[in-house]
């Protein structure tokens, strides 16, 4: 008969691992108790297997196992709730051939009380035999029913145990391979237990943690705040500690993180459990980038010149340096509260518009151009920008970076001014100056030569027109070293 | 000889005088009229001027009336003879000046600085085919 139900029965049987082993007390104190009960010279515990019955305890016979065909349990089992009774074998159809009846041990009598397990699967039954025709009295089979029951009791007992050892031995298996650092600590943070990892994780086997104190391995520096959290834990039941550096066993800090959970109400564990893992390696990286973050904050709060962080979206002030707030009048707070249009005089809203508009299809990382820019008391400067897109906590956003040079500007139309002036000068020199001397270079010429067509007379007036040109020419000269030097004076650098 | 007249344009008499000796070491001095006030030799030219004669203007720049340019202005707005060549002799050696005087290509032959030589004077009046463009700066 190997149905469903069978099937299970007989994996719920191998489960327990009872076949075959060694007899045990408590089974044999049990089987003891029912012959004498009873009143019969036999009393087994049998487990019946498809083949045979195994007798996990045999008071008053000395077989452990017969073949299936020769079992009475095996009839027993067909109704696991009762005990089946056969009060003569010799006479029952069923046994009077079983060689069990016939010869040794000659069964007459047999009282059998199903052991039905915890699955609800009847194993075998807890019997009383004898070899002469015998009657059960009302409190004898009750006290069978009781007796079987604590065989069950047996039964689970044992399967609890397995179960406890196998979850036992994952655990350990857990706690000595794994990467974390498992310990108990006593709220004066004296090791009670240290997994074997200590030797992966801090260099130092377990043994040599037995009646030592945590802090004894913790920084100087780190020593007070882990101890301050350890004290927490008598209110709370968990907490992550900040991590700590801790003497790992070649002589260097390690940074540890540690989780401790609060088991002192545990009696099997009866203590604080503190799980812990080395991060150096993040902590490190971390801190580089912290002293990274610092540096370049740094370098944008520090800057002589003006610069800001603005949303690209809202267009809103993320983040103003000290020399933004001071050039522009604005406190950090107003700013913030503003977008970008605010420091602009109308007239150059268009042009913003415009500006953001190309770079929103254009997505240029960096741009450079000069704007006119309005202070908070309305005056406007000219301001060169120079601009770069980056990520500002997890929005899109500008960094701009200002120079005024409204000064410049200015300095540069003075320059243009004067350089026109200058031009002006030139070209009077070129016809002015010359004028009187061409002249007199033309005079000259008719002078040297000797010629029939100019009479007496008109030498005459030549010389005096050369005498005249040359006074000319002197006060011009005069004019000009005046007009120079009164124009120098005028023109000095920020006019 | 090319030109039927001579126009001497400066508000310096000296340079006029100066210019009246040289065309008449060439023999031309009948043919010059000599004006210091750059207005009254417009009105002349306007008023003498016909398509039959061939007429040379020596013209300053810097005038106090009217400056050379704007002496070319009137010439190009009002009602002149083609047959007019204008010569421009001026103290300047500004390029500028040169520049300006390239706008007016309708009479301006050539540029000269002062002071004008003989044989400058002698190849401007001379030149059976006119003066060469190309002497232009």
């Amino acid at each position: 008969m190997t149905d469903g139900f069978e099937k299970k029965r007989l994996q719920d049987l191998k489960s327990m691992k009872l076949l075959d082993t060694l007899p045990e007390k408590e089974y044999d104190d049990l089987t003891n108790l029912a012959a004498f009960i009873c009143d019969t010279p036999i009393s087994l515990v049998t487990l019946v297997t498809n083949t045979r019955q195994f007798f996990k305890s045999h008071h008053g016979i000395s077989i452990t196992e017969t073949p299936i065909e020769l079992s009475f349990c095996a009839h027993a089992l067909k109704t696991p709730l009762d005990v089946f009774i056969v009060e003569d074998a010799r006479n029952d159809m069923r046994f009077k051939d079983n060689p069990l009846v016939k010869g040794e041990p000659n069964v007459v009598f047999y009282a059998g009380m199903p052991l039905v397990s915890s699955e609800g699967n009847a194993l075998g039954t807890l019997c009383v035999v004898d070899m002469k025709p015998r009657k059960l009295e009302q409190k004898q089979l009750e006290a069978l029913r009781s007796l079987a029951n604590q065989v069950t009791h047996l039964f689970e007992l044992r399967k609890n145990r397995m179960e406890i050892e196998r979850s036992e031995k994952r655990f350990k298996g857990l706690v000595q391979s794994g990467s974390d650092l498992i310990a108990i600590l006593d709220f004066e943070a004296n090791y009670q237990y240290v997994s074997p990892t200590s030797v992966n994780v801090l260099g130092i086997a377990p043994e040599e943690f037995v009646g030592k104190n945590a802090l004894e391995f913790i920084h100087p520096d780190d020593k007070e705040a882990a101890y301050a959290s350890l004290l927490r834990l008598e209110n709370e039941k968990q907490l992550t500690l900040k991590p700590f550096r801790f003497k790992h066993g070649d002589g260097s800090w390690r940074w540890i993180e540690t989780i401790i959970t609060n088991l002192t109400d545990d009696p099997a564990i009866s203590g604080l459990v503190a799980n812990s893992r080395d991060i150096t390696t993040r902590i490190t990286s971390e801190k580089a980038i912290k002293e990274s973050e610092r540096r370049y904050s740094d370098l944008f709060h520090l800057s002589p010149q003006p610069m800001w962080v603005y949303d690209i979206d809202t267009l809103k002030f993320l983040d103003v340096n000290k020399a933004a707030i001071k050039h522009y009048g604005h406190s950090y707070e107003e700013f913030l509260n503003m977008t970008i249009r605010k420091i602009r005089p109308e007239t150059e809203i268009i042009k913003l518009e415009a500006n953001l508009k190309l770079s929103q299809q254009k997505e240029k990382h960096y741009t450079h151009g000069e704007y006119v820019h309005r202070k908070k008391n309305g005056e406007e400067i000219i301001v060169d920008i120079r601009t770069n897109i980056l990520s500002y906590k997890g929005k899109k956003a500008k960094v701009v970076l200002v120079t005024d040079i409204t000064e410049r500007y200015k300095y540069m139309q003075a320059m243009e001014a004067q350089n026109e002036k200058l031009k002006k000068i030139a070209w009077t020199q070129s016809h002015v100056v010359r004028a009187p001397l061409a002249r007199i270079m033309g005079l000259i010429d008719l002078l040297k030569e000797d010629s029939p067509s100019v009479d007496q007379k008109e030498k005459e007036q030549l010389l005096e027109h050369i005498f005249q040109s040359a006074t000319e020419f002197d006060e011009i000269i005069r004019n000009i070293v005046n007009t120079t030097q009164h124009s120098s004076e005028n023109y000095t650098l920020g006019e | 000889m090319k030109y039927d007249l001579i126009y001497l344009v400066d508000d310096f008499d000296v340079v006029n005088f100066l210019h009246r000796i040289l065309l008449r070491k060439l023999g031309l001095e009948e043919r010059a009229k000599v004006f210091t006030n750059p207005e009254k030799a417009l009105e002349d030219i306007q008023a003498h001027g016909g398509e039959d004669l061939r007429i040379l203007i020596l013209l300053d720049i810097n005038m106090p009336e009217m400056s050379g340019f704007e002496f070319l202005e009137h010439m190009m707005v009002g009602t002149f003879s083609q047959n007019i060549d204008v010569i421009i002799v001026t103290s300047s050696v500004s390029e500028s000046d040169m520049g300006l005087a390239k706008e007016y290509p309708r009479f301006v032959r050539d540029f000269v600085t002062k002071p004008l030589q003989i044989n400058r004077l002698r190849d401007i009046t001379k030149s059976v085919d006119g003066i060469e463009k190309s002497n232009l700066p």
